[in-house]
């Protein structure tokens, strides 16, 4: 048919026209507009007679006939014959085809077999050649725990078909639940898969499709995986490329390299098995994904974390939880640790992150099973040292950087940053800007000598809204630009926000320089304020302004830089510590090619460079790091002996935490001097000075000297205005440790008592500090013989910590839960509790072990474990750990009580494990080190004492035996009388 | 309106994603070279798609199929969805033309391989309509290339009249208005058939 296209045309547009005329000088219009083309009107009407019958769609249904019409047939009907198989009926259908109960036409097969059906044409003869290949190669798949391949072919309409001998069973998850098989049992069972995936992998056959309905299990409880490798056959073409479109995987179990067409590998099936886990352990998905989930939806949710296994099963119903012989509380309890550490790891986005082989997984199941340590790491739990700097170099001159370090609780350092609100009093350089600001809008204006610099913003901010520069939009948009910044120092956040706002709507697009700082202190707000995801959106805003303005600007580079390091901290803020530390090192970089290392800007770049080192963990080059910085300080002229003190100070902090006692506290006794001398008296950082010297001091053998400094520096902290609480209650808990390293209980106590209640009003319940403390007291129960109250409040502390690590792990929360239990093993010894003792010590040492820098809780931790299972009978590895133990105490902190205490440990162990000799040489070493380092009735002198008498008493020196125990006893019945181990000794005695 | 893929894609090109790359830096030829690339992937799967049967042609899972591929990598627009979205719907209408094609050839005794297609139908002649629907439409596309689409993407594509006015970027008024025309057309000609 050839229809001429203009002809067309106008048939077209007459038809439109004519539509336009009422229908009943239709037809006459059509013959006048026609004219003489009999064609042209004969074409039109019959249009318009179409148009005027039914107001059907004719063309779809035919289409749709069309499409049936060469469609393979959904189901075979009995007696079809394929190959030397008869069907005999449709066992089940699937989406890509259905499964029959088949019998061998010649009988050659006594036994029952399924033969599977798959519609898609493999239409050349190539890839039919390819995949009777793989058949081969499939068939060969011999294992007691894979349904065995009989035969395969290619039929008529080119559909694949499979047999395999008939599995009489049920899907693992039916199967599972009829039986209320509970966790241990649904592990065991997983286990024979393993087995069975393992074997393939060996074979290199990946399964592809690994779900419950591909798993049978029979009725002796013998598990059979169906269909390997099938997925693979049907979604390669000729070439062996993936066919788009040929997905012949079930949704909710694809992988992310499946769903995005990415390559396969033997760790698609381990993801598969990882939501095969939580599908079995607690009934969920780990990114609550179900088959009708929209394809946009998925891709989303898979983007981010999985829901963790555990708390997937809190979730659960309680029917759901029965069927695993638990309730949802309960289940939960018993995935959390290591099983969801497992099922996490197999669910890596990443394939490489995933476990190397099913091997690996099983070898972790089967450790789970037997109560041992697993390989399954956590996300990585860094040191989250918090943000030890302020984000404040910003401000103008009110410095750079506060650190807060906590020491609460037997030991402990945990390190908290928060901002330090205080009143910039001293904040001279920000008043005298001020003042000068306000000079230039109105000479005549003053408000008097004792304005403080708070109300000097406030004032100049009600002016200008009172509209003295409405003329003027663009200066001021500057001068509230500046406001802002005072804001800032001052820590009144959200007034600064509110100044920036205004400021980025009056500011002329060609101000692009103060534009660009409005940029920078609104992100900083940002991070400020913990708004991750509004920084995150502040940020890429930021970058596509710097895209377009980048030519105008003054300097570029340094905003980019700048930009860049936001960026940075964003990701630290995310944990993500690699990724951090590396931009943040190009950011300093960059800003110190553009404008060199002594540009104020790059040294606070540096700062906060160092600050993301530390909070990754990396406390050494951070120290490093931000002695450079004080130098630098010290190069410039004048002097800013205000930010020195503050980059000694930090400086100070990172040595600590990198465990280099002596040189911290050297630094950290610098910057005191410093601000003593420039700050008035009672400032609160001459307190923060105070308050972290002590610690230090208190880390190596020099407690004594430590008390007047956390006397002191409560003294300045009760002193302060509203605001400050934290910091108060942060001091008053460190001086009761420092009377507890002392050995006054009472004292110590009190004060953590007083400390609690402070904080308890200003912080939330969970927060790591007040917890920690609630830690501390418990343990000062314990201690004190209150042994079950004592467990009763660490049980508390332990689940309260729990709860709060696993929501948002952090070096706080790890370091705080370790130390709670810690406490809780020490308190279940003394009950004699030996094996929940051990327990809890291990899982202590397993958690820390993942932690990249475990520091000096670890030493502890070691030693703890070893006097478990000394409690237990496992000598040589007591001694060993209690070795390890020694070797790290040594190293960080030695002649301290830390180091006394390991010794005490090992002197134990060595003495369990027969070697008196050494334990009587170790156990004078630990009374050397408590009579120096704390007293020499110190209750562990006592305890000392005593571990000596038993080792005398066991090589036989009977006499200076005696006098070590009597020397004990008489300690332990002044100091500790409820302690077991007294008992113990005046019967040796 | 979108350019049509002409012929079939070069195998040695690059791949979509990177014609899309170039097409973003204001490569204009590269954008239709990208979907030309697509194309083939979408006949591809259009082809599978018709063998399983089942609920038929899908352009939705066609799109999604493809857009999971090519939203991965960078400079994938939202508006190339919509590119798509067309292209699929054409797509489908050349498979199915094919498909028609192969029967009347095996029906003439043509064809290598004997395919048994089912027997139901069999006096049933819808393949001979749909190759007229494929002329039929081609030359509406010479003097109504808009409408041309419209039907395509109706009744190849499945796509709702508000989203082929968004594919077309006209109102739906107009997306009625025009297939009012193409249908009167239609089946004026396929009635004198």
């Amino acid at each position: 048919m050839s229809i001429d296209p203009a002809r067309l045309q106008r048939t077209l547009q007459l038809f439109d026209a004519a539509l336009e005329q009422p229908a009943a000088t239709r037809a006459a219009w059509l013959a006048q507009a026609c004219g003489d083309d009999a064609e042209l009107h004969r074409d039109v009407a019959a249009m318009l007679a179409a148009d005027a019958g039914e107001d059907t769609d004719p063309i779809t249904p035919k289409l749709a006939s069309l499409r049936e019409d060469s469609a393979d047939p959904a189901e075979l009907p009995a007696g079809t014959r394929i190959g030397p198989w008869n069907v005999l009926e449709v066992l089940g259908r699937g989406g890509m085809g259905a499964v029959y109960r088949v019998e061998r036409v010649d009988g050659a097969y006594r036994h029952e077999a399924a033969l599977k059906r798959i519609r898609i044409g493999l239409d050349s003869t190539l890839a039919r050649q390819r995949f009777l290949r793989e058949r081969q190669i499939l068939a060969r798949l011999q294992h007691p725990h894979v349904a065995g391949l009989l035969d395969g072919g290619v039929d008529e309409h080119n559909a694949p078909w499979f047999v395999m001998p008939r599995v009489e069973g049920e899907r693992i998850d039916s199967w599972c639940d009829a039986r209320a098989l509970d966790v241990r049992g649904r592990v065991r069972l997983l286990l024979q898969v393993l087995d069975a995936v393992a074997f393939a992998h060996r074979q290199l056959v990946v399964h592809r499709d690994l779900k419950p309905s591909n798993i049978l299990v029979d009725a002796a409880g013998h598990a059979f995986l169906l269909d390997f490798g099938i997925a693979k056959l049907m979604e390669d073409d000729d070439a062996g490329h993936t066919r788009t479109g040929e997905r012949a995987f079930t949704p909710e179990y694809a992988s992310p390299e499946q769903l995005h067409g990415e390559p396969v590998s033997t760790a698609t099936d381990l993801y598969q098995l990882g939501v095969l886990l939580y599908a079995l352990l607690a009934q969920a998905h780990p990114y609550g994904l179900t088959g009708e989930t929209p394809l946009r939806t998925r891709l989303a949710r898979m983007d981010g974390d999985p829901q963790p296994l555990w708390d997937a099963a809190l979730q659960s119903s309680v029917a759901d939880a029965a069927l695993r012989g638990s309730t949802p509380a309960a289940l939960a309890r018993q995935l959390r640790g290591d099983l969801s550490a497992i099922a996490q790891r197999c669910l890596a986005a990443d394939a490489a992150q995933r476990y190397g082989s099913v091997d690996a997984l099983r070898a972790d199941l089967l450790a789970w099973l037997d109560g041992k340590p697993v390989s399954a790491r956590a996300p990585t739990l860094r040191y989250r040292a918090g943000r030890f700097i302020r984000r404040n170099a910003l401000a103008v001159g009110a410095g750079a950087a506060v650190v807060v370090a906590l020491c609460a609780g037997l030991g402990i350092a945990l390190w908290q940053a928060r901002e330090a609100r205080l009143q910039a009093q001293r904040a001279d350089v920000v008043n005298d800007y001020l003042v000068d600001v306000f000079r230039s809008i109105d000479p005549d204006e003053g408000l008097g000598p004792d304005a403080t610099a708070r109300q000097l913003i406030d004032q100049g901010v009600a002016r200008l809204d009172r509209g003295e520069l409405k003329a003027q939009p663009g200066a001021e948009g500057k001068l509230r630009l500046t406001l802002a910044d005072s804001y800032i120092a001052l820590g009144e956040y959200p007034k600064a926000d509110a100044e920036l706002a205004r400021a980025r709507s009056l500011l002329p697009p060609s101000s692009v320089d103060d534009l660009a700082q409005v940029h920078l202190r609104q992100g900083a707000l940002r991070l400020a304020a913990e708004d991750l995801e509004g920084l995150q959106r502040k940020l890429d805003d930021s970058d596509a302004w710097l895209r377009v303005h980048a030519s105008s600007l003054a300097e570029p580079e340094a905003f980019a830089a700048q930009l860049q390091m936001s960026r940075a901290n964003l990701l630290a803020h995310r944990e993500r510590y690699d990724e951090a530390t590396a931009l943040a090192r190009g950011a300093w970089q960059r800003m110190r090619k553009a404008h060199g290392d002594d540009d104020k800007r790059t040294r606070a770049l540096l700062v906060e460079y160092a600050d993301i080192l530390g909070s990754s963990g990396e406390f050494d080059t951070a120290a490093t790091l931000t002695k450079a910085v004080a130098d630098g300080i010290r190069r410039t002229q004048p002097l800013n002996e205000f930010a020195l003190a503050t980059a000694l100070h930090n400086q100070a902090v990172f040595l600590s935490r990198a465990g280099k006692m002596e040189p911290a506290i050297a630094t950290e006794q610098q910057a005191l001097s410093i601000r003593r001398r420039i700050l008035p008296a009672g400032h609160p950082y001459i307190a923060l000075s105070l308050g972290e010297l002590a610690p230090m001091l208190e880390s190596t053998a020099r407690i004594r000297e430590a008390l007047p400094l956390h006397e002191e520096a409560v003294l300045i902290m009760r002193k302060q205005p509203p605001g400050s609480e934290y910091d108060l209650g942060l001091r008053i808990n460190n001086w009761g440790i420092g009377c507890y390293n002392q050995g006054d209980m009472a004292c110590a106590m009190e004060k953590i008592r007083e400390a609690i209640g402070i904080w308890a009003k200003a912080l939330p319940a969970d927060h790591s500090s007040l917890l920690t403390a609630r830690s501390s007291l418990a343990a000062l129960y314990s201690r004190s013989g209150a042994l079950q109250q004592g467990e009763a409040q660490l049980r508390q502390v332990v689940a309260a910590l729990e709860a709060s690590n696993s929501a948002k792990p952090s070096a706080d929360s790890v370091n705080a839960l370790s130390h709670a239990r810690s406490e809780l093993t020490t308190n279940l010894l003394n009950q004699g509790r030996a094996v929940d003792a051990l327990a809890l010590s291990r899982q202590r040492w397993r958690e820390l072990q993942a932690t990249r820098n475990p520091g000096e809780t670890a030493a502890n931790a070691l030693a703890t474990l070893a006097l478990a299972e000394l409690a237990n009978g496992l000598r040589q590895s007591a001694l060993a750990h209690a070795r390890d133990a020694l070797q790290r105490d040594h190293a960080t902190a030695p002649g301290s009580r830390r180091e006394g205490f390991a010794l005490m440990t090992m002197a134990r162990a060595e003495l369990a494990c027969g070697d008196a000799k050494a334990a009587a040489t170790q156990a004078r070493q630990a009374i050397a080190m408590f009579t120096k380092a704390l007293s020499a009735d110190h209750r562990d002198t006592g305890l000392a004492h005593g571990v000596l008498g038993r080792a005398l008493l066991a090589s036989n020196q009977r006499a200076e035996a005696r006098k070590e125990l009597v020397a004990a006893i008489a300690i332990l019945s002044e100091k500790a009388a409820w302690l077991p181990e007294l008992a113990e000794l005046k019967r040796l005695r | 309106m979108l350019g049509r893929p002409s012929g079939d894609s070069d195998m040695n090109d690059p791949s979509v994603t990177q014609w899309l790359h170039r097409a973003r830096e204001g490569n204009a030829e590269a954008l239709g070279h990208a979907y030309a690339a697509a194309y083939d992937d979408l006949k591809q799967t259009a082809h599978a798609q018709l063998r399983r049967g089942g609920s038929g042609l899908d352009t939705t899972s066609l799109v999604n199929e493809t857009y999971l591929k090519l939203a991965r990598s960078d400079g994938f627009q939202p508006e190339d969805r919509k590119a798509l979205m067309a292209l699929s719907a054409h797509a489908m209408r050349q498979v199915l033309v094919d498909q028609a094609r192969r029967q009347q050839a095996d029906k003439r005794g043509g064809g290598a391989d004997a395919v048994t297609l089912h027997t139901g139908l069999a006096d049933n002649v819808p393949a001979l309509d749909v190759l007229e629907l494929n002329d039929l439409l081609s030359a509406l596309a010479q003097a109504d290339p808009r409408a041309a689409e419209g039907v395509e993407l109706r009744c190849f594509g499945g796509y709702t009249e508000p989203e082929i006015a968004d594919i077309q970027g006209i109102t739906v008024r107009t997306v009625q208005r025009d297939w009012r025309r193409a249908r009167a057309f239609l089946m004026a000609q396929l009635g004198t058939a």
